[in-house]
C-alpha cells in the first residue's frame, strides 16, 4: 500500500513511465496479432490454393512425381477417409507433366486430373478464374493465364495434350479450352493445366487411379498429428502428407519472420527496460534521505527493496493494463476487419494471400506481453535496489 | 539626497487554499540613496514581500513601487530581469550561490551575464573576494566553503556589479552569532564606504542593530520607522 | 541581446558531471537505442540491397531492352537484331556490364521426365558479368562461348530429370517460323544457384548454338547491369533513343512486385526508427524532467539573480542537448561497429526454401548508408531537442520565488 501511495506522490514520472510500457505494449500486441494473423493467412491461402491440409500420396511420390506412383481403388479410398470424422472435404488428383500444343505452338506444363465439383470445394483456383469458366464434364482444360499467352490459345480452341503412359506409351487427350485463371502465381500461371479426372485417367491409360487425396481437416490446430493419425490407417505403400511436408517454403518463410520479429521484439522491449532501469535509478538516488530516515527508525534493508519491488510491479501492471485497454481497439479492427491488401502486394512477400490481412487473437501470445514486462520492471527495480542495502542511514540523512 | 526607491500604497494579497492573505495592506515607504535599512517584524508581517517587490520579483496586488525613479509596474518579465540583473544586488538567507562554479566562477557570473570582459571580470571579482577576506579560497566550490564563507561569496557576486541597491533576505539565518556579526561589520563597511544602499529584512536583533534606519511591520502595515543611533557605530 | 555562450557551456558541462550518475543512465539508454536503430536499420538495408541484387542478377539487369509485345507472347518470333558492333550508349561511368539473349519458353526432356523451362542462349563471358552465374557453384564445366552446343543446368532441374554432366538431353521450342524444333543436347554443367526457384527455370546455351537451332540471327532481349540503381531511370532514357521500335524498362517496371517491396524496405526503417524513437522519448522526457525539476530551486535563484528566462531554458537544452549528442554519437559508433562485426553476413540457409518469396540469398549481409546515418543522427537530436525544451520550459514558468521557497 504504502508502495502504491509511492507511486502517486511522482505522478508526472509515474504517467511516463507507465506510459511507456503502456506504449510498447500497445505496440508489441497489435504487431503479434498481425504477424499471427498473416501466418494464418498465409497458411490458409497457401493451403487453400491447391495443397489442402494433408495429401494421402505413394510413397515415393512427394520425393518423384512419377506417374506409376499412383494410388488404386480410389474411390473407395475417397469414400472411406470421407467418411472420418476429422476429415472435412477430400478430392482426388491424378498428375502427369506433358506438352501442350495448340497448332504449331508447344509448352510442357504440368496437368492435373480433378473432379471438378469436390474440386471447386477444396481449391480457390477455380476461383481464380479471369475469363470463360472451370471445368464441368468431358474433354475440357481450365489452363493458366501466362501458359494461354504463350501457346496463344483463345477460349474455345483445342488443345492437344501429350505425354507418356506409365509403360511408356503415348499418352494423348483432345480437350477444348473452357476456362483461364490468374493466381499471380507464376509458377502456377505458366505451367499448370487442369482436365476432368475421368478425362485424364482415361488419357493416360489410368483405372480407379490417383496421384495424390486432397483433404481439409475440420480443424487446422494439429495438422502434423491427424496427419500421421491417418497415415496410420492407410494401406500399405501409402502416407499423408500434412502441407508442412508439402510446401516447405511456407514453413520456412514464417520461421524467419518469426525469428527476425523476434529479433526486433526484443531491441523494443531492451529499450523501454532500460528507461525503466532509468526511472528505478533516479527514484532511489532522489529517495536516499527518505530511505535513510527509514533505515534509522529500524526499518530492514530488505523491506525497502521489497517495497520497491512492489512498487516496480504496480507500476508495470498499470502500463500493461494501459496497454491492453488501449491496444483493445485497434486489436479488435485489425482482428474483425484487417487491413484491405489489394495494391500492396509487396506485403505479402510472393506468397499466395487473402484479400485482407487480419489479425489473429491467441490470449496467451497477448498476455504474454505484459507478463514480460512485469518481469522485467521487477528486474530492473532490482538491480537500483540493491543500492539501498549498502546505504548508512546517517550518510543517507545527509544526503542532499 | 537622491531617492532610491519609493513606494506608494503598497498592497499583497495571496490566495492560500482559498483564504486570502493580505501580506502587505498599504505601504507608503521610501529610502534616500546611502541608507541602511533593516525591514523587522514577525513572521507573516509582510518584511520579505515588501523586499521582494522591491526587488521585483514579487509583484504588488496595488500600488506602485519606483526603484532609481523607474515603475516597476510597467515592466515585462524580462525587464524585471535586467533591473535585478543591473540595478539590485540580492542576498538570501540560504545563500543560493551556483554549486557548480567556484567562489570566483560564481562572482563573475552575473559580470558574464551582463557582458563585461574576461580580464575585468576575473581582476574586479579577485579583487572583490579579496576586500570580504576570502580571497584564498578563490577556487573552491560552494560545497566546499563554511556558511559564513559561503554567504561572503554571495555578497561579493550581489555588490561586484555595484548595483544601486543590495536587498538581504534573513542573511544571518544560518549563522551562528559570532559570523552574523562579522557579516554584518561587513555590510556597515559596504555602505560607508561605498555608500551603498543596503535593505534587509530580519527578524535577528543582532542584524536590526547595525542598521541607520529601522522599520517595523506589523500585519502587512508600517508601525514604526525610526532613524537610530545603531549600537555599532 | 548578447548570449554569453561560453558561461552556459561551462555551465552546462559542470552540471553534467554533477548529477553524472543520472546522466549516465540517460547517455546509455540513448546509446542501446540509438545503436539498435543503426543495426536494424543496416540489416533492413541489407535486405534492400540483396533484393536489389537478386532481382537485377536474375536476368533481369538494371535496364533491358525488349521487343514490343515480348512479355506478353514470349516467343522468338518477338525478337530484334543490333546493329553490327553495336555498343549501349550511356553517360560514362555508368554502365557496368551488358549482353544480349536469346530467352525463349521451351521443354526439356530426359529418358525420365519432361519439364517446362526457360531456353536462355548467352554469351558466357557476359554472363558472368551479368547474372547470379558468377556466384553460383558450378559442377562440370561452365560454357566455353557464345557457339557452345552444350546446356547448362540448375541443380533441382538436374535431379528432377535424373540428369547429369555429361549426359543428353533433348530441348524443345517454335522456330522463328512457328514450327516446333527438337534437338539434342549435351550437359556441359549444373549450376547451383542462392535460391532453387531459379534452377528450375533457366537452362543456358550458347546465344549462337540456340540461334541456329531457331533459325534466326535475332535476339529478344538487351540487358543492362549499371554500377548505379539510381540512374536506371536516365540511361534507360537515353537507351531509348537508340531503338525506335523497342521497348526499353527498367528492373522495377518488369518486376513490379520486387519494386514495391524495394520502397517497403524504406518505409520499415522509418516506422521501425519512429517506434524505437517513440519507446525511448517516454524515457528520455522522464529523466530530464526530473532533472529539471529537481534544479527549480536553482534556476529559480538564477532568475532572482538577473538571468533572463530564455537564457535559462538555454542553457538547460545545451545541458540535455550535450548528452542527447554525445549518446547518439557513440551511439551510432557503437552500431556501426555491431554492423562490421557481422560484415561477414548472417546465415540464413535454414530457411532456404523461405526466403526465395523475400527476394533474398542465403547470407543476409548488413549493409550501412551515410545518408541512413545521417537521418538517424538529425532526428535523434531533433527528439532530443523537443524532450529537453519542453521540460526546461516548464521550470522556467514557475516563478523564481515560488521556485527559491521549494
Amino acid at each position: 500500500m504504502i508502495a502504491w501511495r509511492n507511486l502517486w506522490r511522482n505522478r508526472r514520472r509515474t504517467l511516463f513511465t507507465a506510459g511507456g510500457i503502456a506504449f510498447a505494449c500497445l505496440l508489441l500486441m497489435f504487431s503479434r496479432s498481425i504477424q499471427l494473423g498473416s501466418y494464418r493467412g498465409m497458411i490458409d491461402a497457401a493451403t487453400d490454393l491447391l495443397s489442402g491440409h494433408v495429401q494421402v500420396q505413394h510413397q515415393d511420390f512427394l520425393d518423384d512425381p512419377r506417374l506409376e506412383y499412383r494410388i488404386g481403388d480410389a474411390a473407395a479410398l475417397v469414400a472411406s477417409l470421407g467418411a472420418l470424422p476429422e476429415v472435412e472435404m477430400i478430392a482426388p488428383r491424378a498428375q502427369a507433366f506433358a506438352l501442350l500444343s495448340v497448332d504449331e505452338k508447344g509448352f510442357g506444363a504440368q496437368v492435373l486430373g480433378v473432379d471438378p465439383a469436390a474440386e471447386q470445394a477444396i481449391s480457390t483456383l477455380p476461383g481464380a478464374l479471369s475469363e470463360g469458366r472451370y471445368l464441368q464434364a468431358g474433354n475440357e482444360a481450365f489452363i493458366g493465364r501466362t501458359l494461354a499467352r504463350n501457346l496463344g490459345a483463345q477460349l474455345g480452341d483445342e488443345i492437344v495434350i501429350l505425354g507418356s503412359g506409365p509403360e511408356g506409351g503415348v499418352a494423348a487427350l483432345a480437350v477444348t479450352l473452357v476456362g483461364i485463371f490468374e493466381t499471380g502465381q507464376a509458377e502456377l500461371d505458366r505451367a499448370l493445366v487442369e482436365v476432368p479426372l475421368d478425362v485424364f485417367q482415361a488419357g493416360f491409360y489410368l483405372d480407379d487411379e490417383v496421384h495424390q487425396l486432397v483433404m481439409k481437416l475440420a480443424s487446422h490446430t494439429d495438422v502434423v498429428g491427424l496427419s500421421a493419425q491417418l497415415g496410420e490407417q492407410l494401406p500399405v505403400g501409402l502416407v499423408a502428407h500434412p502441407w508442412q511436408a508439402l510446401m516447405p517454403e511456407v514453413v520456412q518463410a514464417i520461421a524467419l519472420d518469426r525469428i527476425s520479429a523476434r529479433l526486433f521484439y526484443s531491441i523494443l522491449t531492451l529499450v523501454v527496460l532500460f528507461s525503466i532501469v532509468n526511472t528505478f535509478v533516479m527514484t532511489v538516488f532522489e529517495r536516499t534521505r527518505e530511505f535513510g530516515m527509514m533505515l534509522a527508525i529500524g526499518m530492514h534493508p530488505w523491506r525497502l527493496i521489497a517495497m520497491l519491488q512492489v512498487e516496480a510491479f504496480w507500476l508495470a501492471l498499470l502500463g500493461g493494463i494501459l496497454g491492453c485497454l488501449l491496444a483493445l481497439a485497434p486489436l479488435v479492427w485489425i482482428i474483425h476487419w484487417g487491413i484491405p491488401m489489394e495494391g500492396r502486394e509487396e506485403w505479402t512477400a510472393g506468397f499466395a494471400f487473402p484479400s485482407h490481412l487480419k489479425g489473429a487473437f491467441d490470449l496467451w501470445e497477448m498476455l504474454a506481453i505484459p507478463l514480460v514486462f512485469i518481469v522485467g520492471c521487477q528486474f530492473s527495480a532490482f538491480l537500483p535496489g540493491l543500492r539501498v542495502r549498502s546505504l548508512q542511514p546517517v550518510e543517507a540523512l545527509r544526503a542532499d | 539626497m537622491t531617492e532610491v526607491i519609493r513606494c506608494n500604497g503598497l498592497t499583497r494579497t495571496y490566495q492560500d487554499d482559498g483564504v486570502p492573505v493580505h501580506a502587505l495592506a498599504g505601504v507608503d515607504f521610501r529610502v534616500e540613496a546611502g541608507e541602511f535599512v533593516s525591514l523587522a517584524g514577525p513572521s507573516g508581517s509582510g518584511k520579505s514581500t515588501l523586499l521582494n517587490c522591491i526587488g521585483g520579483l514579487d509583484r504588488p496586488s496595488t500600488g506602485e513601487v519606483y526603484v532609481d525613479g523607474v515603475s516597476l509596474g510597467a515592466l515585462s518579465q524580462s525587464a524585471l530581469a535586467d533591473l535585478r540583473l543591473i540595478k539590485v544586488g540580492f542576498v538570501f538567507q540560504s545563500y543560493n550561490l551556483i554549486p557548480v562554479l567556484s567562489a570566483l566562477e560564481n562572482v563573475e557570473f552575473i559580470m558574464q551575464l551582463q557582458g563585461v570582459a574576461a580580464a575585468e571580470r576575473k581582476e574586479r571579482a579577485h579583487a572583490m573576494l579579496d576586500s570580504l577576506a576570502i580571497g584564498e579560497m578563490w577556487d573552491r566550490r560552494p560545497g566546499e566553503l563554511s556558511g559564513g564563507q559561503q554567504q561572503r561569496v554571495a555578497i561579493a557576486r550581489a555588490i561586484v556589479s555595484k548595483p544601486v541597491l543590495l536587498l538581504a533576505d534573513e542573511p544571518s539565518a544560518n549563522l551562528d552569532s559570532k559570523t552574523t556579526a562579522d557579516l554584518m561589520e561587513l555590510l556597515l563597511r559596504i555602505n560607508r564606504e561605498q555608500s551603498m544602499t543596503i535593505i534587509t529584512a530580519t527578524h535577528d536583533p543582532a542584524v536590526m542593530a547595525y542598521a541607520s534606519r529601522q522599520v517595523h511591520l506589523v500585519d502587512g502595515m508600517i508601525e514604526s520607522d525610526q532613524c537610530a543611533d545603531n549600537a555599532a557605530s | 541581446m548578447k548570449i554569453p555562450l561560453r558561461t552556459l557551456l561551462q555551465l552546462s558541462w559542470r552540471n553534467i558531471w554533477r548529477h553524472r550518475r543520472r546522466n549516465i543512465m540517460l547517455f546509455s539508454a540513448i546509446l542501446v537505442a540509438v545503436s539498435t536503430v543503426v543495426l536494424a536499420n543496416s540489416l533492413i538495408r541489407g535486405w534492400q540491397v540483396q533484393m536489389l541484387d537478386t532481382v537485377v542478377t536474375s536476368l533481369n539487369g538494371h535496364v533491358k531492352v525488349l521487343a514490343p509485345g515480348y512479355l506478353d507472347d514470349p516467343s522468338i518470333e518477338r525478337a530484334f537484331q543490333l546493329p553490327g558492333g553495336y555498343k549501349p550508349a550511356l553517360a560514362p561511368g555508368q554502365l557496368r556490364a551488358w549482353t544480349s539473349r536469346v530467352v525463349v519458353p521451351g521443354v526439356i526432356l530426359s529418358e525420365r521426365d519432361t519439364r517446362g523451362v526457360q531456353l536462355v542462349g548467352v554469351d558466357p563471358a557476359d554472363e558472368l558479368q551479368m547474372s547470379f552465374l558468377a556466384d553460383a557453384q558450378i559442377e562440370g564445366e561452365f560454357l566455353a562461348s557464345a557457339d557452345d552446343r552444350r546446356v547448362l543446368l540448375g541443380a533441382a532441374l538436374a535431379e528432377r530429370l535424373n540428369t547429369g554432366v555429361g549426359r543428353r538431353i533433348v530441348l524443345m521450342t517454335q522456330g522463328s517460323d512457328g514450327r516446333n524444333r527438337e534437338s539434342g543436347f549435351r550437359v556441359a554443367g549444373v549450376y547451383r544457384a542462392a535460391t532453387g526457384g531459379l534452377e528450375k527455370v533457366f537452362v543456358f546455351t550458347g546465344r549462337a548454338a540456340l540461334q541456329q537451332m531457331l533459325d534466326t540471327q535475332a535476339i529478344t532481349e538487351l540487358s543492362l547491369r549499371l554500377h548505379s540503381n539510381g540512374d536506371r531511370a536516365q540511361a534507360r532514357q537515353q537507351l531509348q533513343q537508340g531503338f525506335s521500335g523497342e521497348e526499353v524498362s527498367t528492373w522495377d517496371e518488369l518486376q513490379p512486385q520486387a519494386a514495391s517491396m524495394f520502397e517497403f524496405a524504406d518505409v520499415a526503417i522509418v516506422i521501425w526508427f519512429s517506434i524505437m524513437m517513440t519507446a525511448l522519448a517516454f524515457g528520455l522526457i522522464n529523466t530530464l524532467i526530473t532533472a529539471v525539476m529537481e534544479r527549480v530551486r536553482e534556476l529559480g535563484m538564477l532568475r532572482a539573480i538577473g538571468m533572463q528566462p530564455g537564457l535559462v531554458i538555454l542553457q538547460v537544452v545545451i545541458e540535455s542537448l550535450m548528452i542527447v549528442i554525445l549518446g547518439v554519437a557513440l551511439g551510432i559508433s557503437l552500431g556501426v561497429f555491431f554492423v562490421q562485426q557481422l560484415a561477414d553476413g548472417i546465415d540464413l540457409s535454414q530457411w532456404a526454401a523461405g526466403i526465395e518469396g523475400y527476394y533474398m540469398s542465403t547470407l543476409l549481409i548488413p549493409s550501412l548508408l551515410l545518408s541512413d546515418l545521417l537521418l538517424v543522427a538529425a532526428l535523434s537530436l531533433l527528439f532530443g531537442l523537443l524532450a529537453s525544451v519542453w521540460p526546461a520550459w516548464r521550470a522556467v514558468q514557475v516563478q523564481p520565488l515560488e521556485a527559491m521557497r521549494r
